[in-house]
């Protein structure tokens, strides 16, 4: 036989022996002696027994008649407030216990208040129930989770909590649930549960004074379950270009419009689309838990070949009048010269300058608008053909228009 | 075409001349307005323009009266009427043409500058098919309208009234010499002196050759000049001959001048040698005739095949005198003319020294001379010089300029 077994085996019949010599001896229990002291007025002695008699006995009718007769110390006591507790918690041992019929009508009146209020609490114990909303599958690992139950019928006392499991690795923790309004709790599953690829139950439980009163689902084993994806971060892309390719970092994902979120790595990622209009880029850095709102719209590269070939045509159309301004002025000159014309005898001029004074005005003018014209259109030429330099590295750097986060989202717009 | 951009330089060249007329003064930049001709900064003035006239206007005549240069001209087109015209000339300004007599032929006329009485006289001879006439009068500074001395006029005649000639004794007096006529109206004896006083005294007709002396020949031209002692003329009549005529009557028989074909012009040049200088077209041997400068007098030889022979080609030259030396203005081969200088010389055969080189004339025009007037101002150190270019086909434009009087 095993050891431990034969010193159990002792153990029980010593206390048997003892037990026996007690009773053999006739020495009156805690309860009666509690009693006794409480006939003779010796109240604190009674409480003193009453204590020692709580301690001995796990009878429900036995800790009924110990409450009651505490009870009746209190009220002999004045202090009626300990009196009513005391009572309360001998119909919660025994709701079907019952003083004796000739106590006095003081003890009577805590007697029936006692029984009035804990027919009260039964009945609002009875009617509370919880019923837990399976909370939606995330969209990414690595990001709180908020679990909501339904609880109807609160009442003052009521506390909440809301257990997962994940069975697969038996880690389990407990969230507190938070009324949020009438009836919605709350119970806010932290992000560093939330690892990728985790299976968890969940199960709500409602408490009063530490005594789970309602439960769901209303065994463990059915609990709800939530399932963590296996990604961390994501993208949600958004553009007007319908049919444009997106590439993520430099790998083709799909086309314009996209049904959800596309799944990325954690860390700095680079969007790309490419459009008819052009193609614009921009890196942004995703955390994990992190869904970042990319709306791309691909306008400065449409504006850019119109101001390109604008200013093209604008300093072409300039140098064509410009040099048609310069040959005026040429013309003009001619004609200047063409007007000192000389006698063949005597060599000395037959043309007054007065009339070559205009032609020479208009030669000078000519002259003059005809270089600022060339000016201006050259000038025009160079910015324009300098922008089809500009084009790829501006339409990639100046595309970020603003980065920021939209809700619990980080929104990145072109 | 940038080129043109980047060539923005005036197109006139100086060295081209004017580019352009300026009658409002507006011209280039770099050029201003002078004459109404655009000439470059720097550069000279251009000469004073006088007149443009017609080619068979008159030859123009030039004048020193002591302060100023003026000219007397004759312009049928001139827009206060057809006319003889008499102007100052400075330098740079015309002073305001002032008509003498209203010609709308063309007329003979020559002048002299009278300095006692401060007036220029003028005589005119005009010959058509009405008849002839000849005139002279005289215009003084303060004069409103100009004194007529004398006004002859004769009946048609083929060749009428000759160039006058006109000189002056710088006494008041001016003479005027000419002939008349042609055969069969006139047939000798047609030489003819008068002295006229300018200051209200008689006419002294005393001047010229006696009948003696003309011997019944027909002179075709006159010219003459004053000799302190008398007067002495150049008459051709076949052979050209000069006479002289003291004041007291005595008068020298006719010396031929056998070689002078025309004799344009006689200086009174006795305060410096004793004679005249005369200036002639001579033909040495019967060959062409040649201009050529000589001193002539009644104490000198006549020989002319050692005279000064000038190169004139198509201007007749003038001659004047001052300041020890003689200054004739002659033609240039390019069409233009110079100055030539002479000085008194005893030691050569005709008395005649050239003193440098000549000196042409500063011209913006290259138009032809064909008339050269000079007169030297010993008072101002200056030689005034007016001659006329021709202008194809029938235009003749006058000019003045001034040129130092030294060599």
């Amino acid at each position: 036989m095993h050891a431990g077994t034969r010193l159990t085996r002792f153990m029980v019949c010593i206390a048997v022996v003892l037990l026996a010599v007690q009773s053999a001896r006739g020495e009156p229990s805690p309860l009666k002696e509690a009693w006794r002291h409480y006939q003779v007025l010796e109240y604190d002695q009674a409480l003193a027994c009453l204590s020692d008699a709580r301690r001995a006995t796990r009878a429900p009718g036995e800790l009924a008649e110990i409450f009651m007769l505490e009870s009746f110390v209190q009220v002999a006591l004045d202090r009626p407030d300990d009196a009513l507790l005391a009572m309360r918690q001998a119909l919660r041992h025994d709701h079907a216990h019952r003083p004796p019929s000739d106590i006095s009508p003081k003890l009577r009146m805590v007697f029936d208040e006692a029984r009035t209020l804990e027919e009260s609490r039964a009945r609002a114990r009875a009617q509370v129930h919880a019923r837990l909303v399976p909370p939606p599958a995330p969209e990414v690992a690595a990001r709180a989770v908020d679990v909501e139950v339904i609880v109807e019928h609160a009442f003052l006392g009521l506390t909440g909590r809301v257990s997962v499991t994940d069975s697969r690795v038996r880690v389990a923790m407990s969230a507190p649930l938070v009324a949020q309004a009438a009836g919605r709790w709350i119970a806010h599953l932290p992000a560093s549960l939330m690892v990728p690829g985790t299976s968890f139950s969940i199960t709500a439980e409602l408490l009063h004074e530490g005594e789970v009163i309602a439960r769901d689902p209303a065994t463990p084993a059915a609990g709800v379950t939530l399932v963590t994806p296996q990604h961390s971060a994501a993208l949600w892309i958004e553009s007007p270009m319908v049919g444009a390719l997106v590439r993520i970092d430099g790998v083709a994902i799909g086309h314009v419009p996209f049904a959800g979120p596309v799944p990325v790595a954690v860390g700095r990622r680079r969007v790309e689309i490419e459009s008819p209009q052009g193609t614009v880029s921009q890196a942004l850095d995703l955390a994990a838990g992190e869904i970042g709102r990319v709306v791309l719209k691909v306008q400065r590269r449409a504006r850019l070949p119109i101001a390109r070939y604008t200013l093209l045509g604008l300093g072409g159309a300039l140098l064509v009048a410009g040099g048609v301004l310069i040959d005026q002025s040429a013309r003009a000159r001619d004609q200047y010269a063409r007007f000192a014309v000389h006698d063949e005898v005597s060599g000395l001029p037959t043309t007054d300058y007065a009339l070559a004074a205009s032609a020479q005005a208009s030669a000078r003018a000519f002259q003059i608008a005809g270089i600022a014209t060339l000016a201006l259109g050259g000038a025009a030429a160079l910015v324009g053909a300098g922008l089809f330099g500009v084009h790829t590295k501006d339409s990639s750097s100046r595309a970020v228009a603003r980065v920021a986060l939209a809700g619990d989202r980080l929104e990145v717009q072109f | 075409m940038l080129a043109q951009v980047g060539c923005a330089t005036d197109p006139f060249d100086a060295q081209l001349g004017p580019p352009f007329s300026c009658s409002d003064g507006l011209c280039p930049e770099g050029y201003r307005c002078a004459q109404a001709l655009c000439v470059a900064n720097g550069a000279a003035d251009p000469p004073l323009t006088v007149a443009t006239c017609g080619l068979e206007d008159a030859p123009p005549q030039l004048f020193w009266d002591g302060v100023s240069f003026s000219a007397i001209w004759q312009q049928l087109g001139a827009t206060a009427g057809p006319g003889v015209y008499l102007a100052k000339l400075q330098v740079g300004t015309l002073g305001v043409p002032r008509q003498l007599a209203a010609t709308s032929v063309p007329v003979n006329f020559t002048a002299v500058y009278e300095p006692m009485s401060g007036r220029h006289v003028v005589a005119i001879a005009q010959n058509d098919l009405i008849g002839n006439g000849l005139r002279v009068l005289s215009v003084g500074a303060s004069d409103a309208t100009p004194v007529v001395h004398s006004a002859r006029t004769e009946p048609y005649t083929p060749l009428g009234y000759s160039h006058p000639s006109l000189a002056t004794r710088r006494d008041g007096t001016v003479t005027l010499a000419f002939t008349l006529g042609a055969p069969p109206q006139v047939i000798a004896d047609n030489v003819f002196c008068e002295r006229i006083s300018l200051l209200g005294g008689p006419t002294d007709t005393a001047c010229g050759p006696s009948a003696k002396n003309t011997r019944g020949l027909f002179a075709s031209e006159v010219t003459v000049a004053e000799y302190p002692k008398g007067t002495l003329l150049s008459w051709r009549a076949g052979t050209t001959f000069l006479t002289f005529r003291g004041l007291t009557g005595i008068e020298l028989p006719p010396l031929p001048l056998a070689e002078v074909v025309h004799t344009e012009k006689m200086i009174n040049v006795t305060d410096v040698v004793g004679s005249a200088a005369m200036i002639a077209q001579v033909s040495i041997d019967r060959g062409d005739p040649r201009w050529a400068l000589a001193l002539v007098g009644p104490e000198r030889t006549q020989r002319f095949d050692s005279a000064t022979f000038l190169s004139s080609p198509g201007v007749v030259p003038d001659v004047d005198g001052g300041a020890g030396a003689f200054f004739v203005c002659r033609g240039d081969e390019d069409g233009g003319a110079s100055i030539l200088r002479f000085v008194p010389d005893s030691t050569t055969t005709n008395g005649l020294r050239q003193e440098g080189a000549a000196r042409p004339i500063p011209r913006y025009s290259h138009a032809p001379v064909e008339r050269c007037r000079i007169v030297a101002a010993p008072e101002s150190g200056q030689l005034g010089v007016l001659w006329r270019e021709r202008l194809p086909p029938a235009t003749a434009r006058i000019y003045f300029t001034t040129m130092p009087i030294g060599p």
